[in-house]
């Protein structure tokens, strides 16, 4: 390279450099402006169409400890759901039912914003939502749990964990928690005839189920092989954000924070509402706009129940 | 109940003197023709005028001046008010005051009539003050004055002894109104006493006996909801009981 | 329980399915707070206080707007994930009206008590809010309307529903609409989306599942609903501010006069 090409070339490098931080000062100072640019030409700051929504990822069966879980990534944000299985007796008003205790918590791994202590509203929200979807969808039949009408049930705690908080949280959310719930074995287990249940156990080396010398010779016991939840139509949320007549889904937390007006919509079936949720904003949602909302959940509806399909099919493989 | 539909055809709102609610527009200014000024509870959105707070809508042709007249507890400081305020700390170089407004407001050391650093009046935290509102901004904490434009007193200043009691902001507005407020008149003509009035609805009043700033401050915060005729009415009952 | 051959006969209250209960908005209750006003849908009734433009302190100040701030109380019982929720919604949809950016550094608290819980609290709560709001002369951009809207077992669409007609519903819908401005210019407020104004949903909270013209037809009954419940807030501001003209139309409230308080109530029932 001669003396003269340098310096050009060097100018040239320069000019990039200066160019991309003063992109990022005018994202930081002026980030609704920055955005608007992006959606004056129909895209996304990450280059997306407006409707799409990000890479979703769902790896069914991480967690060997638990009784089913599963890592859901919908671009950034993470999820990691699991579900423990409890004896318990089940409520006398529901005698032929179990039950699923839901805890969703945003550790603070997942997001400069969170604080370790008391837990954010975002967070309570969402459990919230989350309780009011899987009970309001048919996904899970609490009669799966039951064991002894009266006597025994299972006890399901599903817990999810937000590793990392980039947006679309109850999107994440809700696909963790169908996921780990298809990936659940419901243990086998024996029930002598006073109704006492008891988990048999696999030692890893056998196949023949390990019982305990001194209970092969109380009298008989019925015995439920381990089994998976029959499980009805997975409910898909969809994180749409309003902005003048824009419609932007999925959004990143960049887009949360600076669009104000969410809305929320989760569907079973393309005819089937589970949950519309537009917590105020500064846009008003028309008719039209909430049409619009529900087309883009139909088409996510469709993706993330294929996204599903393949996950177990990947892990049945396994 | 119908809501009568009124449009703007002159220059003048259709709506004045009647109850208007945050977000009614009441005023296209591309036909309002001269200047508008607005006064409380009033903003421009574009070309029209909306409100922002509950009340009567008002009018005065003279400076064509709009305002909205509300029932309020809050004050929010405005210039050239006369407010009381409670002195809450003392600083370096001013007195913290507390008027009833989002925040403290700032009373100079010097700003009384002939006073330089040697002999400044010197408050104490909770002492009561009469003092004009020199500065009022939003983003600023609103600063007061006890001198009037040409640097005389005239009335503002500390307030010794006394009692005071606190009232709406409409209230305030009425007392302080020409001719006379009715129950002020009928409570001066039979009893002696000082009253000062804060358009941030405050009421300082002091007189010889303890009976009588007891029986002005009843008074006037009965005559709140009550015609002239009434208040009248109202006053001589209560002067009979107080013999 | 609706009547499924007649879905037009009466509720278990009485009511037809388009049919409110009777409402009942009275404001300047608290004296030490700097405005309030209580909502009463028959049976529901709840409280909201607010206090503000005050100094706020530390994390909360925001030197570009006022911090909205509200507090569920329940009627018993400690505060959960439901209350919680319930204040994240109320929050954003009132920061839709409240002109925040007019008194930057301060904040604005609002503070519910739950009196009894009889069916469409949420809803009750939004509407005791915005009136508490304009009774602290809070510089706000419009008013609200909240309606509660049910669908059975059966696919009716029914308004208001109480307590026991929300659990053994499929789902019902909380819907907050602006509320429709007096307007002395022609023309205004803008229609948005071919829409009037006050069509638009500021907030939506569902709860339960329904299919999507049965929403559809939630939405419509809400707005038809939330007319009449915009008559009756204008109807209680006039009164209530008729009463502060010194001597002109209105004579003492019952009698001997109330020092400081501006109370007056107006129930209104309301036909199909």
């Amino acid at each position: 390279m001669s003396a003269e090409e340098a310096p050009a070339s060097a100018s040239v490098v320069k000019d990039v450099v200066v160019s991309s931080m003063e992109v990022e000062a005018f994202r930081r100072l002026f980030p609704l402006q920055y955005i608007e640019r992006y959606l004056d030409a129909a895209v996304r700051p990450d280059g997306r169409p407006l409707g799409r929504a990000r890479p979703t990822d769902v790896v069914l069966g991480q967690v060997p400890t638990t009784d089913g879980s599963a890592l859901v990534r919908l671009g950034n944000t993470t999820m990691l759901a699991g579900v423990k299985l409890e004896l318990s007796v089940p409520s006398t008003e529901t005698p032929d039912q179990g039950r699923i205790a839901i805890d969703f918590q945003m550790p603070p791994i997942c997001s400069p914003h969170v604080r370790p202590g008391r837990p954010a509203e975002d967070a309570c929200a969402i459990n919230e939502q989350l309780s009011n979807v899987l009970a309001s969808s048919q996904l899970v039949d609490l009669r799966e749990f039951s064991i002894t009408s009266g006597k025994s049930a299972w006890m399901a705690h599903l817990d999810i964990y937000c590793l990392n908080a980039d947006g679309s949280l109850l999107d994440a959310a809700l696909l963790a928690s169908t996921a780990a719930l298809m990936d659940v074995q419901i243990p086998a287990i024996s029930i002598n005839d006073e109704g006492k249940v008891q988990i048999i156990n696999f030692r890893e080396d056998q196949d023949e189920p390990m019982v305990d010398a001194e209970k092969v010779s109380e009298t008989k016991r019925k015995v439920v092989d381990k089994r998976r939840l029959k499980l009805g139509p997975a409910p898909v949320a969809v994180t749409c954000m309003l902005y003048k007549n824009h419609l932007l889904a999925d959004p990143t937390a960049e887009e949360e924070a600076v669009l104000h007006t969410v809305v929320i919509v989760v569907l079973d079936s393309p005819d089937n509402l589970i949950s519309l949720y537009k917590p105020g904003g500064s846009v008003l949602a028309t008719t039209s706009t909430v049409m619009d909302c529900i087309a883009v959940a139909r088409l996510r509806l469709k993706e993330v129940h294929r996204i599903l399909e393949e996950a177990t099919k990947r892990e049945g493989e396994d | 109940m119908e809501v009568k539909e009124s449009v703007q055809t002159g220059s003048v709102s259709p709506l004045v003197l009647q109850i208007v609610a945050p977000g009614d527009i009441v005023l296209d200014l591309s036909k309002a023709g001269k200047v508008v000024r607005l006064g409380g509870g009033l903003r421009q959105d574009g070309e029209s005028v909306v409100v922002t707070r509950a009340g009567r809508l008002r009018h005065m042709q003279a400076n064509n001046k709009y305002w909205v007249e509300g029932l309020q507890k809050r004050y929010v400081p405005s210039i050239e008010e006369g407010v009381i305020g409670v002195v809450a700390d003392r600083r370096f170089e001013s007195y913290s005051v507390d008027i009833g407004a989002p925040s403290n407001a700032i009373l100079p050391i010097l700003a009384f009539e002939g006073a330089t650093r040697r002999n400044a009046p010197n408050l104490q935290p909770g002492a009561a003050v009469y003092a004009r509102v020199v500065r009022a901004h939003r983003d600023v904490q609103p600063e007061l004055s006890c001198m009037d434009v040409s640097n005389k007193s005239s009335g503002f200043g500390p307030l010794k002894n006394g009692y005071i009691f606190e009232c709406s902001t409409g209230l305030a507005r009425s007392l302080l109104s020409k001719p006379t407020c009715p129950v002020l008149e009928a409570l001066g003509k039979r009893l002696s006493y000082e009253i000062a009035v804060g358009l941030n609805g405050r009421v300082w009043v002091n007189a010889q006996e303890p009976s009588t700033v007891v029986a002005v401050s009843n008074a006037i915060l009965t005559s709140e909801f009550l015609t002239p005729g009434q208040q009248h009415i109202m006053v001589s009952k209560v002067l009979e009981r107080m013999q | 329980m609706i009547n499924l051959e007649k879905p037009e006969q009466a509720r278990s209250d009485g009511r037809t399915a388009n049919q409110l209960r009777p409402m009942v908005c009275s404001r300047g209750l608290l004296e030490r707070a700097h405005g309030s006003a209580r909502w009463q849908q028959d049976n529901t009734i709840i409280m909201a206080a607010v206090y503000g433009p005050k100094p706020v302190s530390g994390k909360k100040e925001n030197p570009e707007r006022a911090t909205l701030e509200v507090l569920w109380k329940t009627k018993s019982g400690i505060a959960g994930n439901t209350e919680k929720e319930a204040e994240v919604t109320i929050r954003r949809t009132l920061e839709y009206i409240v002109l925040s950016s007019m008194h930057p550094n301060t904040g604005i608290s609002i503070v519910f008590q739950v009196v009894n819980d009889d069916g469409a609290i949420l809803a009750c709560a939004m509407n005791a809010a915005c009136a508490a709001l304009v009774d602290a002369g809070i510089p706000l951009n419009g008013l609200i309307v909240a309606v509660s809207v049910g669908v059975s077992t059966h696919g009716v669409v029914v308004v208001d529903p109480t307590k026991v007609e929300e659990k053994n519903f499929r789902a019902h819908v909380c819907l907050v609409f602006p509320n429709r401005p007096k307007c002395a210019v022609a023309g205004l407020p803008a229609p948005v989306g071919g829409e009037p104004a006050e069509h638009g949903i500021i907030s939506c909270v569902t709860r339960g599942a329904m299919s999507v013209d049965e929403y559809m037809t939630c939405l419509e009954r809400g707005r038809a609903a939330s007319v009449k419940i915009t008559s009756l807030i204008r109807n209680s501001l006039e009164h209530c501010q008729l009463l502060q003209v010194v001597g002109v139309e209105f004579g003492a409230v019952a009698g001997s006069p109330v020092p400081g308080e501006a109370f007056f109530a107006i129930a209104v029932l309301l036909g199909p």
